[in-house]
């Protein structure tokens, strides 16, 4: 799986390169990204990419932040408005903040 | 158990009943009948029949009464209507179950979970293998995965020969739901099969249930869990010839009582394990109105649906536990910061649990993803037996699977009541509030199990006279009740059950009690118990009334013949009455004394 790791300001930026964020890779990602996101105060997810991500890519969220320390915020960018749909759904949006670029996610 | 599961290997499982329009119209009109009786009896006992110099046991009686009705007409309407749901094409790829973007598709990815703890790892074994057996008419992925939490060395070699995967953690959080959200973890299927140790699917489970799928609203199917190890009994002509040593005579008495009565078989089943009243008529006339719930094994859940409602679950646990705080603060930047701590906080130490941690989890998850109203999620009992499994074999192990029933489903009721829950429709409520009421039956049982007994020893009744009104009354309403019953059950044995409806009167006064201490939901099994070789000591409570029922017999009859009391009808109520509940009572003295196999004990 594709997925670049950039270090912006001293946050954390994730970018998974993939079309789809579903249950079939979930695992590969979250192997992936969790260790590198271990202790980091603020995480950025940029979603530009991704174009579906079910309740299962989804859930990859909720491992990430149980992995941040206490007061860490993963926050959220570029999301496509279906997935966005989902997340809202859910009522995930209140725990990761959406921007719509990474410098806002970054700076805000 | 080996030459014993060989016999046991060729059993077909019972074809649900065939579905009739007419023996359903028939079952409406005499439940109809019989609701119209028992208001009519009821109306009358409230007022006209109470014994008003004996209010102390009246009262109790009439209200039992009238709790035992509305039990009646749960029931009733919880039977009301069947209809089946309409099979489906088996789906060829993940486009014919969801939605996706276009240009991605693959084959269905299908995670077949066994749940094992410390059962026999060569009987998971036959389970791995008809899982592996399973067919399916498209190019499909199948995991197998053996879920051990018992984190067995042997149970892996076991996984390892049969090539499927082998999964366990470090814990037993949760235990079942904690094992099964574990795996969900660790796996990626599409659909999700949920097996016990010892569920051993058919081949063609999967492609007679994944084409419901194709509804993106369905979100689980249940199928019926056939025990494939009910002991059969002997024929009543057989029972009387040989075991009754009645030879040719009883052989002959026997296949006269079959003519009248129909097939009767004696000792069969005597742990009362046979579902099929549970699946064949409850289940199954639920789904017209989207309420049949889950059991658990044997059921296939879309991972979505599960992975949905735990993200939403856990989104709202986390907004509760900020909300309260967050609102007390009023400056808006302030407020904003301080949210935001909150919320990362709450993040991370809530539960993300994919199946409510739960003694019943599989009824719970069902009532959430029902009562899911941004979604409403749609559930399928299909009615075809398609695995088989292996019952509980001695009183101690049903006896600790019936609390957990009980205490589960009242501890929901206690805590989450579904009744109160926004999104469920009426029927659905109903469906689960039948479900409900019907574990609180213990508490009118009782009156009816020492009415009899008080009114032998003291001759006090309950109602204001034994008398020909009281029959004129009373025995319409039983009939059509017992008609109505008969033909919203048709085909499906019932009379266990019923037994262990009232028999386990005790086991059930006691979740009700451990629920309301808020005592965690687990059956106390003393070492004494497990050793005496028969399990007695669990069945005081019914040798006590049933030896105490047979005295107050005795000895109203001993007053009747010698002339101190002179009321006949009072006796004879009384009598048959009395002789219902020794012979419903029985059953479970009878079971405890069965001596427990290797494998139950």
């Amino acid at each position: 799986m594709d997925v670049t790791f950039d270090e912006i300001d001293g946050v954390l930026v994730v970018v998974p390169r993939v079309k789809q964020l579903d249950c079939a890779s979930a695992i590969a990602f979250r192997d992936l990204i969790l260790d590198k996101v271990a202790g980091k105060d603020r995480v950025v997810l940029a979603l530009g990419h991704v174009r579906y991500m079910d309740s299962s890519g989804i859930a990859c969220l909720v491992h990430i932040i149980k992995r941040m320390p206490a007061g860490g915020q993963l926050r959220l960018a570029e999301v496509d408005h279906r997935v966005y749909h989902l997340i809202k759904l859910t009522r995930l949006d209140r725990i990761f903040p959406a921007f719509a670029d990474v410098a806002g996610a970054v700076k805000g | 158990m080996g030459t014993e599961a060989a016999a046991w290997d060729a059993r077909e499982p019972p074809e649900p009943v065939p579905y009739s329009p007419m023996r359903e119209f028939v079952y409406q009109a005499l439940a109809t009948s019989a609701l119209a009786l028992g208001t009519w009896y009821l109306h009358w006992r409230w007022t006209q029949s109470l014994n008003r110099d004996a209010l102390w046991i009246a009262l109790p009686l009439v209200v039992a009464e009238t709790l035992a009705f509305f039990g009646s007409l749960l029931f009733f309407l919880s039977i009301w209507r069947t209809h089946d749901p309409e099979p489906q094409p088996p789906p060829r790829t993940r486009r014919d179950i969801a939605t996706l973007v276009p240009g991605e598709d693959r084959p269905l990815i299908v995670d077949v979970f066994f749940a094992t703890y410390n059962e026999d790892v060569e009987l998971v074994r036959l389970s791995l293998r008809d899982a592996k057996a399973m067919t399916y008419p498209h190019p499909i992925d199948i995991r197998i995965h053996a879920l051990d939490d018992g984190r067995r060395p042997e149970m892996r070699a076991v996984a390892d020969q049969e090539g499927v995967h082998y999964l366990t953690r470090t814990t037993n959080v949760g235990f079942k739901a904690g094992n099964l959200r574990n795996a969900l973890e660790h796996s990626q299927g599409d659909v999700i099969v949920i097996c016990d140790a010892d569920t051993r699917p058919f081949p063609a489970l999967l492609e007679q249930t994944l084409g419901y799928f194709r509804d993106h609203d369905v979100a689980w199917v249940q199928t019926p869990q056939w025990f494939y190890d009910l002991d059969p009994g002997v024929s009543l002509p057989d029972w009387l010839a040989k075991r009754a040593k009645l030879g040719r005579l009883g052989r002959l008495v026997g296949r006269g009582l079959e003519t009248v009565l129909g097939p009767i078989r004696v000792g069969a089943d005597l742990f009362g394990n046979d579902p099929q009243m549970f699946y064949d008529v409850i289940q199954r006339r639920r789904n017209w109105c989207n309420a049949a719930f889950c059991c658990g094994a044997a059921s296939l859940h879309r991972r979505e649906a599960v992975m949905e409602a735990a993200l939403r679950a856990y989104a709202d646990e986390v907004d509760g536990a900020v909300r309260p705080f967050a609102d007390d603060v009023h400056d808006p930047e302030l407020k904003s910061d301080f949210e935001a701590a909150l919320t990362s906080e709450a993040a991370r130490d809530i539960e993300f649990t994919p199946y409510k941690f739960h003694v019943s989890e599989d009824i719970y998850t069902s009532i959430v993803l029902h009562s899911d109203q941004s979604r409403h999620w749609k559930s399928v009992y299909h009615p075809q037996a398609l695995s088989r499994m292996l019952s509980p074999q001695d009183l101690l192990a049903l006896t600790i699977q019936r609390f957990k029933y009980a205490g589960g489903t009242l501890d929901i009721f206690w805590n989450d009541n579904p009744l109160r829950r926004p999104g469920l429709s009426s029927w659905q409520k109903l469906m689960y509030g039948t479900t409900i009421y019907s574990y609180f039956a213990p508490l009118w049982a009782v009156v009816f199990l020492l009415s009899p007994i008080v009114y032998c020893f003291t001759g006090i009744a309950p109602v204001a006279a034994y008398d020909s009104a009281f029959l004129t009354h009373l025995v319409p309403f039983l009939v059509f009740n017992r008609l109505a019953f008969a033909a919203g059950t048709w085909g499906v044995n019932t009379y266990r059950g019923e037994q262990y409806y009232l028999a386990f009167f005790w086991l059930n006064l006691r979740a009700i009690a451990h629920v309301l201490r808020r005592k965690p939901i687990r059956f106390h099994v003393t070492p004494k118990t497990r050793q005496a070789g028969t399990f007695l000591s669990l069945v005081r409570p019914q040798l006590v009334l049933i030896a105490l029922t047979m005295a107050g017999l005795a000895y109203s009859g001993t007053l009747l013949v010698t002339g101190v009391r002179s009321n006949v009808t009072g006796f004879l109520t009384n009598l048959l009455w009395s002789l219902n509940n020794v012979l419903l009572l029985s059953v479970i003295v009878v079971a405890a004394l069965r001596k427990p196999t290797a494998e139950g004990a």
